[in-house]
């Protein structure tokens, strides 16, 4: 940065006080969202948002766990029928898009909407209409996906849907259809969350909140929505050239025409392994910031775990063909994925052993949600390793398509991603509610889910070892198949038991939980200065920080700065938040934040309206949704004299 | 000690610091790509399958690995020179800020010395199947 920018100042200086009762009275009249139902649908706050993604995809997270409990049920014991195959495809692949899709990313971006702000000690997110664009059009491409499997043409080719088998000459029906334009209706809802997050990071940070003084979770999410901003055009077009191919006749995935069956999966994976990453790394970005706070130590090595962070999905861009090792492509090719795809253990290692360490020097209170994190390490080293031994391409070829790798994929996605995230609900719970989750119920509630998880899943490596593949919905006695699966069934029910002791953990709580003031757990960074739940304002005066670790200085006593989080710029002349360099957090212009607004919603349901209209072929409702969603977004982008930014000067 | 997050910023430039912290990054995805592409296509006679590869395909990667670790190691020459310039910035040595992060620009610059300095030797691993992979075995 320049002299000459670093001097520049804001135009009209804003006042800085101190944090008074007048102050928050007015700061609240601004910034709460109005009353009633139609207040509810036009609010863009970002706890308000956060708390809908959070809620939904939990919801979401138990309707995809009784679609496996029910396979479970069929697999229970050999030559069961309790569903036909068809069923069998329809239930499997709806829990894979269920979980992967419709859960394990936007539980994040929950937490993510929630506590962005109140990490970055800002008033909200850079862009609150978008925000709220996001949540619903999450909902609506939810919705649109489960309508096809409430009528019975859910998706039924396994979450990634290969050709030929997604084509309409061997799928007829309406499945993949709902499928391929439900997953570019959420590609968008994606796009436009992860946009924000970047923005968020890069402007809307407190002053002095350098880049290397972020919280990890951040790096995470960053690193996560990047990686989505490059790698969902890639699945989103290929949804939309299958649904040529299957609508209007193109060949793009039709060897007979032309086209290549290989490209669906390579445009498939180029998306599909940067997004286990995405839904991976965020969560992990949960531990390094949750576990310090019940180890009373500082995270071992915190520029390293950011790096490692950025470097694991820097390498996730390199990965993706070991999903095809066994498509038959040229040896020196797939060396190349294999190479990267063991290489890539090394940053994850990296996280591992701070975790372990920051254990290991400090002083382990074994909270609840200490216990979640900590099994956490423990899941994702036995997940890491089997994932691994798939980056060799021989082992690849013995395992591929068994059940070995669906012991892999949950040990993954349960061990780094729900694992985490119910550690995190108990950590953050508290500030969202100002209540504390029950303890002692946690408790039996970790041990359940931890037992079963690994009751169902450890057995599941020696199933795909002895060969039983997946997606068959029913297997024959006298295969060595059967006590296995028997075990697997009784540890996933279970896990299940575990996970409803936590969902009542949290409507007891909810209802009646003990107070937890700000800051229960003494934790370090700015959400804790704040009250529990937060107002909607956040913060009453922008805080200036000094270290990684703001609540924390005095303890620690790393240097003479400190932070100042009781006086600082007041911002009370209307809905005002303030942007900062991207670098070095240094006070650059004051936003004009947006009102709440109906526009998000209307957009929502004019894109839904238009894709249904695609989906049936009625080509008068698609240019009536199209016309739809051209007047919610003239709407939305109507100049408004409110939301003009007040221009920066430079000052001498 | 100044209580800007980077006392020491204006001993780098945007540019340098970018090329120091994406050079190794970059030299490695245009080298796998690459790579990855003539490998394949080498295999391909015609459009059908052929289990001999072209001549030429193994020299042309090598030569791409070759400019690729070049950038790879110029983005770490890069961040070493920042580094020696910003190591300062903050109080402690390499250690703390590995533990700490404090000071800005030295922390990008240790960024970009391991980025570049991994995607070399990541770079460098993939030499290890062009010499011991059949090229069209599969």
């Amino acid at each position: 940065m320049t002299p000459a920018r670093s001097q520049r100042m804001i135009a009209d200086t804003p006042e800085i006080g101190e944090v008074t009762q007048a102050l928050r009275d007015r700061l609240e009249a601004i910034w709460e969202t109005k009353p009633g139902f139609v207040g509810w649908l036009a609010s863009v706050d970002h706890k308000e948002i956060g708390l809908r993604y959070i809620v939904t995809a939990f919801l979401l997270l138990a309707i995809g766990g009784v679609e496996a409990l029910v396979m479970r049920l069929q697999l229970i014991g050999p030559d069961r029928h309790l569903l036909t195959p068809e069923q069998y495809n329809q239930f499997f692949s709806t829990h894979g898009m269920t979980m992967i899709f419709l859960y394990a990313s936007p539980i994040l971006s929950g937490f993510s909407n929630y506590l962005f702000p109140l990490f970055l000690g800002s008033r909200d997110m850079a862009f609150p209409r978008m925000n709220a664009l996001s949540y619903w059009v999450y909902l609506a491409s939810a919705l649109f996906l489960y309508a096809g499997f409430v009528v019975g043409a859910g998706p039924n080719d396994g979450w990634f849907n290969y050709v030929p088998y997604a084509s309409r000459e061997y799928n007829p029906g309406l499945n993949m259809d709902i499928y391929a334009l439900g997953m570019i209706l959420l590609g968008i809802s994606t796009s436009v969350g992860a946009a924000n997050f970047i923005v968020t990071v890069f402007r809307c940070r407190a002053p002095g909140m350098s880049i290397n003084r972020m919280p990890v979770i951040i790096w995470g999410t960053l690193t996560a929505s990047v990686a989505n901003l490059v790698v969902i055009p890639a699945v989103s077009l290929a949804f939309f050239l299958l649904w040529l191919d299957r609508q209007f006749g193109t060949h793009f995935f039709d060897p007979a025409g032309g086209g290549q069956p290989l490209l669906w999966q390579h445009l498939f994976w180029m998306f599909g392994h940067p997004w286990v990453y995405a839904i991976v790394l965020p969560a992990m970005g949960m531990v390094s910031d949750g576990l310090p706070v019940f180890c009373r130590h500082p995270l071992v090595g915190y520029t390293a775990v950011a790096l490692a962070t950025v470097a694991t999905m820097v390498l996730g861009f390199g990965v993706w063909v070991h999903h095809m090792f066994a498509t038959g492509l040229p040896g020196l090719s797939l060396s190349f994925f294999s190479g990267a795809s063991i290489l890539i253990a090394i940053p994850s290692a990296v996280a591992i052993f701070a975790w372990i360490a920051t254990i290991w020097l400090g002083r382990p209170i074994l909270t609840t949600a200490f216990l979640f994190f900590a099994s956490m390490i423990l899941l994702f080293v036995i997940g890491g390793v089997s994932g691994f031994m798939t980056a060799s391409v021989p082992v690849d070829w013995q395992l591929t398509d068994t059940y070995f790798i669906v012991a892999h994929i949950h040990y993954v996605l349960i061990g780094i991603n729900v694992f985490p995230v119910v550690g995190a609900t108990y950590f953050w719970f508290p500030k969202m509610t100002g209540r504390l989750m029950d303890e002692r119920l946690g408790r039996w509630n970790f041990w359940t889910m931890f037992a079963g998880f690994n009751i169902a899943f450890l057995p599941m490596h020696l199933t795909g070892l002895m060969g039983m593949p997946r997606r068959v919905y029913t297997y024959p006695a006298g295969m060595g198949f059967t006590t296995l699966n028997l075990i697997t069934t009784i540890g996933s029910f279970l896990f299940a038991a575990g996970v409803l002791m936590f969902f009542w953990n949290v409507v007891k709580s909810w209802r009646g939980g003990a107070e937890a003031g700000p800051d229960p757990w003494k934790g370090p960074t700015l959400e804790w200065a704040i009250p529990s739940p937060p107002p909607p304002y956040n913060f009453a005066v922008i805080p200036t920080i000094a270290t990684r670790h703001p609540l924390w200085e005095d303890d620690l006593d790393e240097g003479r700065a400190r932070s100042t989080l009781d006086r600082g710029m007041t911002l009370a002349h209307g809905k005002e938040a303030l942007a900062t360099t991207s670098l070095d957090g240094e006070p650059d212009m004051i936003l004009k934040m947006p009102e709440d607004t109906l526009a998000p919603l209307m957009l929502t349901l004019a894109l839904t309206l238009l894709f249904a209209a695609m989906l049936g072929k009625l080509w008068w409702l698609a240019a009536i949704g199209s016309g739809a969603v051209l007047a919610a977004l003239i709407f939305w982008t109507w100049p408004r004299r409110q939301l003009l930014e007040r221009e920066a000067a430079v000052h001498g | 000690m100044s209580t800007h997050p980077a006392p020491h910023r204006h001993r780098t430039s945007l540019w340098e610091l970018g090329f120091a912290l994406t050079g190794g990054c970059i030299a490695w995805g245009v080298q796998f790509c690459a790579s990855f592409a003539v490998a394949s296509l080498a295999c391909f006679d015609a459009g059908e399958r052929s289990h001999q590869a072209e001549r030429h395909a193994q020299p042309v990667i090598l030569w791409i690995t070759i400019a690729c670790l070049l950038v790879a190691l110029a983005a770490t020459g890069v961040s070493w020179l920042v580094w020696r310039r910003t190591r300062e910035e903050a109080e402690g040595g390499h250690r703390e800020l590995l533990e700490k992060g404090g000071g800005r620009t030295r922390f990008l610059s240790l960024w970009g010395l391991l980025l570049g300095l991994g995607s070399a030797l990541t770079i460098l691993a993939n030499l290890i199947g062009l010499l011991l992979v059949p090229p069209c075995a599969g």
